[in-house]
């Protein structure tokens, strides 16, 4: 069954989505609410899971060290993407930044009735992550928080601190590169299949 | 989030539902790990605490240990509830210590200051930790969190009773708080809730008195930033000192 955009966060009740000016001032509730949506927003900036528990503290500690810049009626998680975003690049930029295709690590049993449905959702995770790494940087991110995220473009324009234009450009790039590499991958993944049906065809 | 706001001016893609099928399964993506988690919450509390020496006192280094303890007590805490799902042994990283660096980066993070660990010895109704345990490894047992968790429970209790437009009841809460841990190590957040039952009650005159005594004390609070939000909104409520309450 496909879930309904309020609840798709599954580590946070949508109710706890935004928070209250006073629950902001709890580093305990923003940091439990958000940890799920920083870690997902690094591994799909392409953060290797190796290093994205020390970006994750480090989104967060930006976050509290600059808090008193956050406007409290803005929704929270664009901020955070932009701190992710920034933290992202600065790490990509450094010289010892590991370029490899980050692999989801889900921690998910496969056993019962919804065992076949998680195992889908993961290999579907899989393919997604993997046809981002196709995106740079700046295009991954409007298509992040567009595409995934699902936020108009005005507030991706606050979070990112880009003009809306060239947003709307780097998100067109972005999806035909991202639905490309889709196919391609797909392609791929479909080959050996084939080849593995026309053996059996001429056997 | 709230519904699909993405721009419906964009074109279709070729294959439009398998990409939102895909797309959709990102919106489903798990958390990390509760062990990452509890890593994570230890990493700030050292982080935050080192970055503590910098500001204006002792008090304030014990303040910002206070609050990040929160952040750990209640991952450790969630556990502590997984652990005991998974039967394993319960042992809960409540605070960065001394004995464990806080990361594999080169880091100069790996020492909580005395004075952190002081405050959590001294605070009313903390349990002690047995000497050799505190000396191997930073894992606290059942007292310590207990005390946090107590804490936080009338802490919680206290937002909860604001968020329904209950100041009297945030006002029990907050001073059964007081009452049991009149240093607790949520006095901070305490404070930040008390003034903003005040505002909800339409007491913006000892609002502001209580927000201009916090932020003369606990300039460099984490919770600095809402009090002084508050206290912007106490003061276009009550203008003039004379209008002060007693």
């Amino acid at each position: 069954m496909k879930a309904e955009p309020n609840e798709m966060w599954m580590s946070v009740p949508p109710a706890r989505i935004t928070l209250t000016e006073a629950e902001l001032a709890s580093p305990s509730i923003v940091y439990q609410t958000h940890v799920a949506y920083v870690w997902n927003c690094l591994r799909r900036l392409g953060v290797a899971e190796s290093d994205r528990e020390d970006l994750c503290h480090d989104v967060f500690m930006a976050f509290f060290r600059g808090q008193a810049s956050f406007d409290p009626t803005r929704p929270l998680r664009p901020w955070l993407f932009g701190i992710a975003f920034r933290v992202a690049s600065d790490h990509r930029r450094r010289a010892w930044f590991r370029r490899e295709v980050s692999q989801s690590n889900d921690d998910v049993g496969f056993d019962g009735p919804d065992a076949h449905d998680a195992m889908a959702k993961k290999e579907a995770r899989h393919l997604v992550e993997r046809a981002l790494a196709a995106l740079d940087l700046n295009q991954r991110a409007v298509f992040i928080l567009h595409e995934i995220d699902e936020l108009p473009m005005p507030e991706i324009s606050r979070a990112l601190e880009a003009p809306l234009n060239t947003l709307y450009s780097r998100l067109r790039l972005g999806r035909r590169k991202f639905e490309a590499e889709v196919q391609r991958l797909s392609a791929v993944a479909a080959a050996p299949r084939r080849e593995l049906r026309r053996a059996g065809a001429t056997r | 989030m709230s519904g699909d706001l993405r721009d419906p001016h964009l074109p279709p893609y070729a294959d439009d539902a398998e990409m939102r099928r895909l797309l959709a399964s990102e919106q489903d993506a798990p958390a990390p790990s509760t062990d990452i988690q509890v890593r994570i919450a230890r990493r700030m509390t050292a982080s935050l605490a080192e970055s503590a020496p910098r500001w204006t006192s002792a008090g304030k280094l014990v303040a910002v240990g206070a609050v990040t303890a929160a952040v750990a007590v209640t991952v450790g805490l969630a556990y502590w509830g997984w652990a005991a799902h998974h039967a394993t042994p319960v042992a809960v990283p409540v605070l960065a210590s001394a004995a464990e660096p806080p990361s594999n980066r080169p880091s100069n993070l790996s020492v909580t200051p005395p004075a952190l660990v002081a405050q959590h010895a001294v605070a009313p109704g903390a349990g002690v930790v047995p000497p050799a345990e505190s000396a191997d490894f930073p894992l606290v047992r059942v007292r310590r969190a207990d005390t946090l968790a107590a804490e936080q429970k009338l802490v919680e209790a206290a937002r909860e009773a604001l968020a329904h437009g209950e100041p009297r009841l945030a006002y029990e809460s907050l001073d059964a708080h007081a009452h049991k841990f009149p240093r607790g190590q949520l006095r901070e957040e305490r404070e930040s809730l008390s003034i903003r039952a005040l505002l909800t009650q339409g007491r913006p005159a000892q609002a502001r008195q209580r927000a201009e005594a916090f932020l003369a004390h606990e300039g460099e609070s984490l919770f600095a930033p809402v009090v002084r939000s508050m206290l912007v909104k106490a003061r276009t409520a009550a203008p003039d000192d004379t209008e002060r309450e007693p």
